[in-house]
């Protein structure tokens, strides 16, 4: 969220925050009372504190998704409260998820809590008998505009640093996560990724010339997937990756879905087909309430507003079609290197155009593997 | 298209704030496609790009304005200082300790940025020069912390990016990159560096604050202690345009709105000590192109401070020799 000053930081003088929360309050909340009118509740000092906490969550909500940092109800107890307004919380909750609703067409949404992986994280958590709490008390920002409005030419990925990277790095986010959906137990290993990558000639380098390591570095900070290391009993380390939770959030079965749609597009029966092997891998979640194929996803004028329920995702939802071309290098299967120079050279916006490449760079492609490229696709595709 | 400004907010409205969020700054004619996609999405018809009026784009971006305000944020349009089109973005009216968790740069990176924003408006910023902006190689020579080239903040104010440790140059190389690609600097032609509209728009207050010391008793006379200026004619912050020849006046106009200015006075004078004016007096990158041309005294200069010295040192009046030929209206 390019919102705000992302300068700041150098200009104004670092105030430990809890000093800001009580001075603010006084002078700026006439303003905003006026907009606010319904927060009272039972608290105890009328409706401005609450309205000048809601306005500060709100705030702090987009000034997080910008660097894509959750927001964690720890943080909002420090940033947000007043001193001992712990018991609204809840009512400041609520008014801020409203305002963002009317006013953004956002939402705060709770990520899933981390999945205890290993056998030593189980076994941790069985041990302090905490079963992991079931909520992770951490949100992130999410779009509530219905699918018909998410589209490329409305909602392109923001412009910090370029819209280009954001669209390359939403792209190969996407693609990742939907080769973690697709294999088995949705788990990947390190050295099967690394696998996919060399075919997409991303192993090394990614679109925007960053190192691939540093990238899924990012992923990994960014909460879209999960690195996991376990030692096995012959001190064997073996790392895999899982989907994180901002993964599950932003992209989602929906969203590896309409990838794999976007990538295997195909008319009447073989769309049947495909929507069924969609749903054996990845459940029912990602049968549509009508029939919005491929072409729908293109050429979507008219037809997609019974979508409304789509809401995968708000950063991932822009990338929809970048994640598509970006899959089509791969998952789209026996394409990879030509057409990933091409799209390395950061040009990753028009998934129209791609569909038609992929017919004929299929064949080129083809002899190369039949074997090692599509363990991810195996629960779409073995079926057949 | 839109029915007028007293429509409800709806979700057209939010996707273009959405919209207008990632894109940061917006014209009118980098919204009408926009507008035409959203009314597309809305009313489920097709709508072409050249059927959106000034009036849609204004309705919603009133709707926009008045829908964040509340959060302290607001749309603010400028013109571009040199193609006078007009450009709005959403900023930040307050700065707060929240909201400074919105970059993706870290303390040091900031702290540079700090570091080249002192450089554009002071070190390179001198009552004969007023360049306001920088060149690549002057802005990586700030890679280096202050402390350790020994340089003074001018301004005193310690801020939060004062701290913090060195970029080596190439991480300074890149964060100007990047600086230009998130739209906070443009680049001209010949290689100098400026703040865009949209920072302008974003700092207005905060450059205002830093850099000109206000002297409250002196009143609007005392401006000798004023690095950011104003047009004259737009009122707007100037970084680039023509000022009066004559140092000691504070008179600057922006080369767009001196055809404006001008064509209703029957002579070319400054409208403030009514001195003639030449039209070769720059403010921007033009008054440096004239430093170029001596001997190099600030290219050799070691530190900001020798650097800060030498051109008032050294010319007094030719540094508008060059560059005539520009005038461009």
């Amino acid at each position: 969220m390019p919102v705000i000053n992302r300068k700041r930081r150098a200009q104004t003088e670092a105030e430990p925050s809890p000093a800001p929360t009580r001075r603010r309050r006084s002078p700026s909340a006439s303003d905003a009372s006026s907009v606010y009118e319904n927060v009272e509740g039972e608290d105890t000092q009328g409706g401005s504190s609450n309205d000048q906490m809601v306005k500060k969550l709100v705030r702090l909500a987009l000034a997080s998704e910008y660097s894509r940092i959750p927001i964690r109800r720890a943080d909002i107890s420090a940033k947000v409260m007043a001193p001992n307004t712990g018991r609204q919380f809840k009512h400041v909750f609520i008014e801020a998820q409203e305002q963002l609703r009317s006013v953004f067409g956002m939402e705060l949404t709770e990520l899933p809590v981390k999945e205890k992986v290993t056998i030593s994280q189980k076994r941790a958590a069985q041990r302090s008998g905490t079963q992991g709490s079931s909520t992770s008390n951490a949100y992130i920002l999410t779009s509530t505009l219905p699918a018909r409005y998410r589209k490329p030419g409305v909602l392109r990925p923001p412009q910090i640093p370029s819209t280009g990277a954001e669209a390359s790095y939403i792209g190969l986010t996407s693609f990742i996560l939907a080769l973690i959906y697709l294999s088995t137990s949705q788990t990947i290993s390190e050295s099967r990724l690394e696998k996919h990558l060399r075919r997409m000639n991303a192993d090394n380098y990614v679109l925007a010339g960053e190192k691939t390591e540093k990238v899924l570095k990012r992923m990994e900070r960014e909460n879209y997937i999960v690195k996991v290391r376990e030692r096995d009993g012959g001190g064997e380390e073996s790392v895999e990756y899982v989907i994180g939770p901002r993964g599950k959030v932003e992209v989602g079965e929906r969203g590896v879905a309409g990838l794999v749609r976007g990538v295997y597009g195909k008319k009447d029966a073989e769309a049947d087909e495909l929507e069924r092997r969609l749903v054996r891998s990845l459940g029912e979640v990602v049968i549509e309430k009508k029939d919005r194929r491929v072409d729908g996803e293109q050429g979507d004028m008219e037809g997609s507003e019974e979508n409304e329920g789509d809401e995968a995702e708000a950063g991932a939802q822009e990338a929809e079609e970048d994640e598509e071309q970006q899959a089509n290098g791969r998952r789209g299967r026996k394409k990879q290197s030509a057409k990933q120079t091409r799209r390395s050279s950061g040009r990753n916006k028009k998934p129209a155009r791609e569909e038609e490449e992929d017919e004929d760079e299929e064949e080129e492609d083809e002899e190369e593997e039949e074997d090692d490229d599509d363990e991810a696709d195996e629960d779409a595709e073995s079926d057949e | 298209m839109a029915d007028g400004a007293d429509r409800q907010y709806d979700n057209s409205n939010r996707t273009f704030l959405q919209a207008f969020i990632a894109r940061s700054t917006l014209t009118f004619d980098e919204a009408k496609p926009l507008l035409a996609a959203i009314f597309t999405a809305h009313e489920k018809r097709e709508t072409l790009a050249e059927d959106v009026t000034q009036a849609d784009f204004n309705s919603y971006i009133s709707a926009a304005n008045n829908a964040v305000s509340p959060f302290d944020l607001e749309i603010r349009s400028t013109y571009h200082q040199t193609t006078r089109s007009r450009i709005y973005a959403l900023v930040n009216s307050t700065s707060d300790p929240i909201t400074q968790l919105a970059t993706i740069h870290t303390p040091d990176e900031i702290s540079f940025l700090k570091r080249v924003l002192d450089a554009m408006f002071e070190t390179y910023n001198t009552p004969r020069h007023e360049v306001m902006a920088i060149t690549s190689m002057q802005a990586i020579k700030l890679h280096k912390t202050s402390a350790e080239d020994g340089r003074q903040t001018q301004n005193g104010s310690e801020t939060q990016g004062s701290a913090g440790q060195s970029l080596t140059m190439g991480q300074a190389e890149k964060m100007m990159r990047t600086l230009i690609e998130e739209g906070w600097f443009e680049k001209s032609i010949k290689g100098f560096y400026s703040l865009s509209p949209r920072a302008l728009m974003e700092l207005r207050g905060w450059l205002w604050e830093t850099y000109n010391d206000i002297d409250e008793d002196e009143g609007e006379e005392e401006r000798v202690s004023r690095k950011i200026k104003q047009c004259f004619a737009c009122k707007e912050i100037i970084t680039t345009g023509q000022r009066c020849p004559k140092k000691s006046c504070p008179c600057r106009l922006h080369d767009i709105c001196t055809q404006n200015f001008f064509r209703t006075q029957s002579f070319k004078k400054c409208p403030l000590c009514r001195t003639d004016w030449t039209g070769n007096d720059f403010v921007g990158e033009r008054a440096a192109i004239s430093i170029q041309h001596k001997p190099a005294k600030r290219r050799s200069g070691s530190g900001a401070v020798a650097r800060r010295e030498s051109p008032m040192a050294v010319e007094e009046d030719e540094e508008v020799d060059e560059a005539e030929e520009q005038e461009d209206d």
